[in-house]
């Protein structure tokens, strides 16, 4: 029906109709696209500026928050030691829980993808089990399996078998924070590996087998490196996850491993202090957007020198 | 099934598969039987070996 006034259009003299419709054309994707925008802007963008500001804004000694503008607060993070300490432990728990992610989920996907379609059922649905169970549950019952005392489920095995003589102290560790993070955000690295291995046409393998390369060498070859970008979505989610993540590090780390998330919480929710609180947040925010940049630049780089 | 999982190497991926199905269960499992227990706390056998720490 639309053909019509467009055939119209080209044979009109003036040529008005047509650009009309030419415009029109280009406004679509806009128009389309302004509800997402919209609400981004209100429920991302508007929320992140806001914490940006108040982070560099000053709280008077009645609480009041507002000008002069300072960075004093992002000076007081970076010089106190024990800040410096939290955000080392951030980094150093989220890279743990992403390199045993990936670790542990590469083999977990790989016999996904390659299994018989029950086997196939079965392990996917273990694996997103825990996505339908709330994470505070999760946790609680990590909790009653890391238990520091010998009624703690881990160290009564350790006890019974042998391997310890006295129950060993996991909870409220970087060690506890690290394993319950992985449980929560395991699914995370397996369904983006399995998805790239999926991708892989098996003809590929096939074809290297029968040129004489052995199995090892077709998976380092091909199965490794096509499945590469599926793994780095993983980790890179993994990380952002646990980075910011505030339930597992509260109930499995305590205060043996305070995060950056519940840094956030204590300035704004016990101290309030809401600048400081804010900048803690950025800073946050601002590692985990840097690490997805360095992924998204690497990933496209890869697939660039794959086009070529 | 694809010549990979046939492969001597391959086998080890699944007991590596089989222990992470138990890690991934484990809390999970943990919950539920604490919810049909009858103890108000988690109290294994173990436990009778430090009775200052059992209430």
């Amino acid at each position: 029906m639309a053909a019509i006034p467009v055939e119209t259009a080209r044979v009109s003299p003036s040529g008005a109709p047509q650009a009309r419709w030419a415009s029109a054309g280009r406004l679509a994707p806009a128009v389309l696209l302004a509800p997402s925008l919209l609400f981004l802007a209100v429920f991302f963008a508007l929320p992140a500026l806001t914490l940006i500001l108040y982070s560099v804004l000053t709280q008077a000694a009645d609480g009041t928050i507002g000008l002069p503008l300072t960075l004093a607060h992002y000076q007081h993070f970076f010089t106190t030691s024990v800040y410096s300490r939290v955000l080392l432990t951030t980094l150093r728990i989220s890279l743990w829980t992403t390199g045993a992610a990936a670790l542990l989920a590469y083999p977990v996907a790989l016999v996904m993808v390659r299994s018989s379609p029950f086997v196939r059922q079965a392990i996917t649905m273990i694996v997103i089990a825990p996505l339908i169970v709330s994470v505070v549950v999760r946790t609680y019952g990590w909790q009653l399996i890391l238990g520091n005392g010998p009624t703690g489920i881990l160290n009564w095995l350790l006890l019974r078998i042998g391997l310890a003589q006295k129950p060993v102290a996991l909870l409220y560790s970087e060690a506890a924070v690290v394993i319950g993070s992985l449980h929560v955000f395991f699914p995370m690295t397996v369904l983006p590996v399995a998805s790239a291995l999926g991708r892989i046409d098996p003809r590929l393998e096939d074809a290297a087998r029968t040129l004489g390369a052995t199995a090892w060498r077709s998976f380092r070859r091909i199965t490794l490196p096509l499945s590469l970008p599926g793994l780095a979505v993983g980790c890179t989610l993994v990380f952002s996850l646990t980075a910011g993540s505030f339930v597992t590090p509260a109930i499995l780390g305590g205060t043996g491993a305070q995060m950056l998330g519940m840094l956030v919480d204590q300035q704004i929710l016990v101290v309030y202090d809401w600048p400081f609180g804010a900048t803690v947040a950025t800073v946050l925010v601002a590692i985990v957007l840097a690490v997805n940049i360095v992924s998204m630049r690497v990933l496209d780089r890869r697939r660039a020198v794959q086009a070529r | 099934m694809s010549t990979e999982l046939r492969t001597p190497l391959a086998w080890l991926l699944l007991p590596v598969t089989g222990l992470v199905m138990v890690f991934i269960l484990a809390p999970l499992v943990v919950t539920v039987a604490m919810s049909v227990s009858d103890t108000p706390l988690c109290r294994l056998p173990a436990a009778r070996r430090y009775p200052r720490l059992v209430r």
